[in-house]
């Protein structure tokens, strides 16, 4: 077993709570590591003077009357099934319940944000040219008007014919710009 | 109290059957049980919240709250595991509320702790007394689901199975909580007494400052 294991068993094994297979390993090491022995005498104080505490005097006169005073609490309430089941205090209750309202409300604005930025995606899509049944590109004021007119008229039986189109297939058009000769 | 008989003078065979007799709401019953286990559950609360006073209340309210679901008790479970639970719980609990607080120790409760502290020697009740007033003041520093697993494994002597059965954690759980617990108690143990040492001795810490 290496000395890092070994270290960290150390803790649970001054109280003799690893298995006893890693106990005896561990043990098996420290009769020959002279590092981990001295950690494991540190480890080993430390959890000693815990053990101070096990030593308890007799507690009966710190004690005494416990069982009448038990006994007349309860004579104050009923006893049983019949008890009444405890209630949240109500500042708790008021903490769960704004926790509830600001979920509900970031879900609420979570969920109408998406609607919105799915129709901005939809409509980023059929301006590159990506084909869509829900958006007219002829209709589309940021198609440019030679492209409009070039495809004519929407046909709505047929669809919009730019939606027909696949994104490869979309006439590339000079920039506006480039068109007025600047 | 009035009209109910010394528990004394009934003599249980078991648990089970002191419970059965406090579902039938005999009081004598109840004593009963509450004399049995008043010290163990009293210790659990002491060196948890580490204050006799606020032990004794942390039990007191243990117990009520047992005897008030004791119709719903599951006889496959042992007593002093429900009541161990019970007594954790509250534990944690007032040492969350109570953060700032005045420590009471046995040693302060005047001539009720006196009776039971003066059976040793003077001497060596004052350094056993100094240690475990350290050793406390070490534990109150640790976070208190950590310092469950250290009084219950450490100072009550439940084994790791019935801890997890106590504090509703898995084995491993339990397992790597104490490990933790007792890593972390000793580096405070140790950080306390080094200072401990350097307020003993003046000129070693001046000694280390002008170094």
């Amino acid at each position: 077993m290496k000395c890092t294991q070994v270290v960290k068993h150390l803790h649970l094994l001054v109280g003799g709570d690893l298995p006893e297979e890693t106990a005896r390993q561990s043990r098996d090491h420290l009769k020959a590591c002279l590092g981990c022995y001295r950690e494991y005498q540190d480890v080993l104080r430390a959890h000693e003077s815990l053990r101070t505490l096990r030593k308890k005097p007799d507690l009966s006169a710190v004690l005494d009357g416990l069982s009448d005073d038990v006994l007349a609490e309860l004579r104050e309430a009923p006893l049983g099934p019949s008890a009444p089941i405890p209630r949240l205090p109500l500042s708790r209750v008021l903490r769960f319940s704004a926790a509830a309202a600001v979920l509900l409300m970031i879900v609420s604005a979570s969920f109408f944000m998406g609607q919105t930025s799915g129709l901005r995606t939809s409509r980023n899509l059929n301006d590159a040219g990506t084909h869509s049944l829900e958006y007219s590109a002829t209709e589309n004021p940021s198609v440019p008007g030679e492209v409009r007119e070039a495809f004519g008229p929407v046909d709505r039986r047929e669809g919009d014919p730019l939606n027909r189109l696949g994104p490869q297939e979309l006439p590339r058009v000079q920039p506006a710009s480039h068109r007025r000769g600047f | 109290m009035n009209g109910v008989a010394n528990s004394a003078m009934v003599d249980y065979h078991d648990d089970a059957e002191i419970i059965r007799h406090c579902q039938q709401n005999d009081q004598r019953a109840y004593t009963a049980l509450v004399e049995k286990y008043q010290d163990r559950a009293f210790w659990v609360a002491y060196n948890m919240v580490g204050n006799a006073e606020e032990a004794r209340d942390v039990i007191q309210e243990a117990f009520v709250r047992v005897f008030r679901a004791i119709q719903r008790f599951d006889f496959n479970m042992s007593f002093y595991t429900w009541l161990y639970r019970i007594v954790s719980n509250l534990s944690i609990d007032h040492l969350r509320k109570m953060k700032r607080r005045r420590p009471v120790r046995l040693d302060d409760l005047g001539d009720k702790a006196s009776e039971f502290v003066e059976q040793v020697s003077p001497s060596a009740r004052i350094e056993e007394s100094e240690v475990k007033r350290e050793v406390h003041a070490v534990l109150d520093k640790l976070p208190p689901n950590y310092k469950n697993v250290i009084v219950l494994r450490d100072i009550e002597g439940l084994s790791c199975k019935e801890i997890a059965a106590v504090t509703g954690a898995s084995h491993p759980t339990v397992r790597w909580r104490l490990h933790t617990a007792r890593k972390l108690f000793k580096e405070k143990w140790n950080r306390h007494q080094s200072r401990t040492a350097r307020k003993a001795s003046p000129s070693a810490e001046m000694d280390l400052e002008t170094e």
